[in-house]
């Protein structure tokens, strides 16, 4: 029993399964709530197994940039090569701030940080195929790009150089998100509550893990993601004045590929924190935009994505895990007690209601045709969307996605590599189909044959400042895997800012939002 | 059960060490310990049936001649030397580790003389000219040999998470008066998908033959075996999920599932206890015990023979002698004793923290010479064996035996085998762990028939017969002889 509960912690975190939310610093507080990580929709799901977890405060990983640790500026984003700097405490450059978090380190890698010779002016770095994880079962062909480090273009003269603005043919900016300057930039770890074996999770160390009761951060730019099959969605946390005052300006944006055209779709939202859609609306999750160092509010909003006012769903509640089938949503609630998943249609008068309800639902919900698929802390399950009816199908394994006939998720190899691992949709064995190189892997996504996931890696065997990856395979053939981005990983929410539509990768940094096409398209 | 068992054998091996052995006839340490080898602790613990006797099966692993672990005994605290070894004896083409008789915790109450063989590491047997040689394949008489090479996932521990590290090669090992039976997990393809194929195989001791009794066993963990079945606890993956208990005829047929633990819930650990043809097992879970029984016929079925109560919180370690059945039971490791016929258990007023088995009239448990005031003290260096009557009374110890932190013991016939942890060597990982035979009735020595090195969570399994020791690191299954090479 245990190793179950050690398991339940686990995939808790292991669930990305979007709708996270994150502006706080949940850290580790959780027992009874190990999907803390995101506490909203889509956007940063936390938890990165293996930091340390610790609770209560955030254990920042931050550290890169040399921020102040009182969550003064972390410095404006220094686009020099990477550099050594001692101390680095508490909070991180860009990313975090925030008082009481724990910074690790110190090592200035700046918005480019990544791949730490390929700065600004600094040569690019050429694609090669790579062998990862030689030596074990989680050995692969790993096909990276031409590529500088993060929100670095490489150009003509093989150079490094910042990405323009959109449109281009290659990296592009494509929006400048509003950002507080000297907001200290992410929270420092929503991934405290990860923690692998060690502290993550446990009950004594996070206070009453309760995500609501959780004081504001600053936050600032963007703080979730999300993408229909032809449109990307954010949210833009929103600013504060000098004093620390909110303004009241977040915002939920789109972009369509199509047309190249941005929408703000509302604005006036109370600091949201997390975003999914339907195909009729956006769900919405804020956390109140409260004063600095007061309790956070957590509500959950919905917004028509033709425009229209955002209609309060429920106050007062954490959400881990969203799921759409058409204008239907599905979403997990968690609170101290039994975690109920809800539903909710299209219909303008439509109203939350509870769908399953269980103490044990971690959530990573995946909707295939009628089906809907979720987590227990001991079995994957499958249910009806027309009428709750849960058939176990075996071992919870985390982050699943559904492809013609089978469920797939990732497996670790203990830290030194990933799998991808396959059942049949009627419930079975995970069998192990490929091996996915080095790092833990993560996020699994899927679009149309493909699958997308993150990994970390660690240039320099160094444990606490790994980079993390995006990369992706197909279901269809074994072609290699392809890496399609690098970055630092800051061990916060801007991780899993990343989404894929249209054939372009989007990403963001907090900061900006980046369209990257992907190979072939 | 790994988890479980691994905490109690880190508790177990968390000592140091006093004591010293010398050798005879002066105390002479060995200068350069054997090298290799490792140590550590975990593994589990498992009981095997064997011959109606109770046999405490430990885990672990020991380096191997190249690297000089295994045999040699000459750790740090000075335990069991032989004067003027050279550092490279025992290794492959070198000389053999001379036999001899060697004083044990001189001036303790567990005082003894232990009779050594003449040998060599682990992977490697005392060929002519008294130079170790590569240890061969058995054939019927053949001395230290290799009865079974397993197909082994040497680095499954070091990427895999902590509950798959033993699913491979051996995990469990029984003996009758005529086989020594054994479990392999089974393999995994390249990804280290596990392939469904563990399998139950004997070894005829009097024709030299290999027997796969049952193949396609999924997750085999724990085997016990009375005069008619093999029982076999195994996990069902999906989409069944749970661990069951099966058994399988020795003469070959098909398994019959026993019973049934579907996920989610804890897997049991079991213990058992053979009474001929019938069967007595324990399941030990987190919440308490039941003693469950099952006679050989086709179509019997499992009956609860005794649930736990406050007076009797768990079960373990499983004997019957033909009319009675004995356990070890929670708190105080009392040995109970109660008609097979009916769960009427009383005390015996043996008790038995380090195994006990039958013999005659008697119980015959082993302890450490003196017992540790403090649970964090170190464990004392010295073992006795005790006896108390059946019918009951006090334990009455027979019999000193030498140096060591005792943890398991086994009856066959009028002989009795025994393992002992050796003192921890200061500033390494490794256990060693040794296996000793002596006879009730015969004044002659102990003889140690192995000594070996670990590394912690690495496997070690014994059963001994009427002829031969038989040990598994998980990769192979060897036979060592109760004489000299």
């Amino acid at each position: 029993m245990r190793q179950l509960s050690l398991w339940a912690v686990l995939l808790a975190v292991a669930c990305s399964g979007k709708m996270t939310v994150s502006s706080q610093p949940i850290g580790m507080s959780s027992a009874g709530l190990p999907n803390i990580a995101g506490s909203g929709i889509s956007g940063a799901r936390s938890g990165h197994a293996g930091y340390s977890g610790i609770g209560g405060t955030y254990f920042g990983m931050a550290g890169r940039n040399a921020a102040t640790p009182d969550g003064a500026d972390g410095g404006a984003p220094d686009l020099t090569p990477e550099t050594e700097t001692s101390g680095g405490s508490a909070g991180a450059g860009g990313s975090v701030g925030g008082d009481s978090a724990l910074g690790i380190a110190g090592r200035s890698f700046a918005v480019g940080g990544g791949p730490a010779d390929a700065g600004i002016g600094l040569p690019c770095i050429a694609g090669e195929l790579v062998t990862e994880a030689d030596g074990t079962p989680a050995k692969a062909q790993i096909q990276t790009l031409l590529h500088c480090a993060e929100g670095l273009v490489c150009n003509a003269l093989s150079k490094c150089e910042p990405a323009p603005d959109c449109p281009q043919s290659a990296l592009c900016v494509l929006r400048h998100a509003a950002y507080t300057s000297g907001a200290g930039g992410t929270p420092g770890v929503q991934s405290g509550f990860g923690g692998g074996t060690s502290a993550g999770g446990a009950p004594s160390y996070g206070g009453d893990g309760s995500p609501t009761s959780l004081p504001s951060t600053s936050l600032s730019g963007v703080t979730a993601m999300t993408a229909s099959e032809s449109t990307v969605y954010w949210v833009e946390y929103g600013t504060r004045d000098d004093n620390g005052t909110y303004q009241h300006d977040g915002a939920l944006l789109s972009y369509a590929p199509d047309s190249g055209t941005s929408s703000v779709i509302a604005s006036g939202l109370e600091g949201p924190i997390g975003v999914e859609v339907t195909t009729s609306h956006a769900y919405v999750e804020v956390d109140g935009g409260r004063p600095l160092g007061t309790p956070i509010r957590l509500q959950l909003f919905r917004v028509p994505l033709a425009g229209g006012n955002a209609e309060l769903v429920q106050d007062n509640a954490y959400h881990t895990s969203f799921a759409a089938e058409g204008g239907r949503a599905f979403w997990v609630q968690s609170a101290l007690g039994p975690t109920t998943i809800y539903s909710m249609t299209s219909d303008s008068d439509a109203v939350a209601t509870e769908f399953i309800t269980s103490p044990g639902i971690l959530g990573c919900l995946t909707i295939d045709g009628t089906d809907l698929y979720y987590q227990t802390y001991e079995q994957l399950m499958r249910t009806s969307t027309g009428s709750a009816a849960p058939v176990a199908l075996g071992q919870s394994v985390g982050d699943i996605v559904v492809h013609d006939d089978a469920v797939f998720a990732l497996q670790s190899l203990s830290t030194v590599g990933g799998m991808l691992a396959r059942a049949p949709k009627s419930g079975g064995e995970f069998v192990r189909v490929r091996a996915l190189g080095s790092g833990l892997p993560d996020g699994l996504r899927r679009v149309g044959d493909r699958y997308f996931f993150e990994a970390s890696a660690s240039p320099n065997d160094e444990p606490y400042l790994n980079d993390l990856r995006v990369l992706t395979g197909s279901f269809v053939d074994q072609s290699p895997l392809v890496q399609l981005l690098q970055r630092p990983d800051r061990g916060s929410y801007i991780d899993h800012l990343w989404v894929v539509t249209g054939g372009d990768l989007y990403w963001s940094d907090g900061r900006s939002v980046f369209k990257q096409p992907l190979p072939g398209h | 059960m790994n988890l479980r068992n691994s905490t109690y054998w880190a508790i177990l091996f968390a000592v140091a060490c006093n004591g010293k052995l010398s050798a005879v006839p002066a105390a002479v340490d060995v200068p350069a310990k054997a090298a290799g080898g490792s140590g550590g602790s975990g593994g589990f613990h498992n009981f095997a049936g064997s011959g109606g006797a109770l046999v405490e099966v430990l885990a672990g692993m020991a380096g191997d001649a190249e690297s000089g672990g295994g045999v040699g005994g000459s750790d740090a605290a000075g335990e069991g030397g032989e004067a003027g070894v050279s550092s490279d004896a025992g290794k492959l083409g070198h000389p053999c580790i001379p036999g001899g008789l060697i004083t044990s915790v001189e001036g303790s109450p567990a005082q003894a003389t232990i009779a050594t063989l003449t040998r060599c590491n682990v992977g490697a047997s005392c060929a002519a000219g008294d130079q170790c040689a590569p240890e061969t394949d058995c054939e019927p008489n053949a001395g230290p040999c290799v009865v079974r090479r397993a197909p082994f996932e040497e680095d499954l521990a070091k990427y895999e998470q902590a509950d798959a590290y033993q699913n491979t090669g051996i995990v469990a090992l029984a003996a009758s008066e005529s086989h020594v039976y054994w479990l392999e997990y089974g393999t995994r393809d390249t990804l280290w998908n596990y392939l469904h194929d563990g399998v139950l195989k004997s070894y005829d001791f009097a024709d030299g033959k290999t027997t796969t009794i049952a193949s396609g066993l999924d997750g085999p963990d724990q085997l016990g075996l009375t005069t008619t079945h093999a029982y076999i606890s195994i996990w069902h993956g999906p989409p069944v999920s749970e661990s069951q208990l099966i058994r399988v005829p020795l003469a070959g047929g098909s398994p019959q599932v026993v019973r049934r633990y579907p996920a989610p819930g804890a897997q049991p650990s079991f213990f058992f206890g053979p009474e001929g043809s019938q069967m007595f097992w324990s399941e030990r879970k987190d919440s308490g015990s039941a003693l469950y029984s099952i006679s050989s016929e086709v179509a019997a079925v499992p009956t609860l023979f005794l649930a736990t109560d406050d007076n009797v919180q768990s079960v373990s370690d499983l004997a019957g002698d033909g009319m009675n059945l004995f356990f070890r039971a929670a708190p105080n490791a009392r040995v109970m004793r109660t008609p097979t016929t009916e769960a009427a258990p009383i005390a015996t007023g043996a008790s038995a923290s380090y195994g006990f088995a039958l013999h005659g009239d008697d119980i015959i448990t082993i302890a450490p010479a003196v017992e540790r005031v403090n649970f964090t003290d170190p464990p004392p260096n010295g073992v006795l064996l005790s006896r108390t009557p059946k019918s009951g009374g006090q334990p009455q110890q027979i019999r000193p035996l030498g140096a060591g932190y005792p943890n398991a013991l086994q009856v066959v016939g009028d002989r009795y085998f025994f393992g002992v942890i050796a003192p921890e060597q200061a500033g390494t990982s490794t256990i060693q762990n040794r296996v000793l035979t002596a006879e009730f009735d015969a004044d002659v020595p102990p003889l140690q028939l192995l000594e070996y090195s670990r590394e912690r969570y690495d496997r070690f399994l014994w059963v001994g017969t009427a002829h031969a020791l038989y040990w598994t690191d998980g990769k192979a299954l060897r036979e060592q002889p109760l004489t000299a090479q």
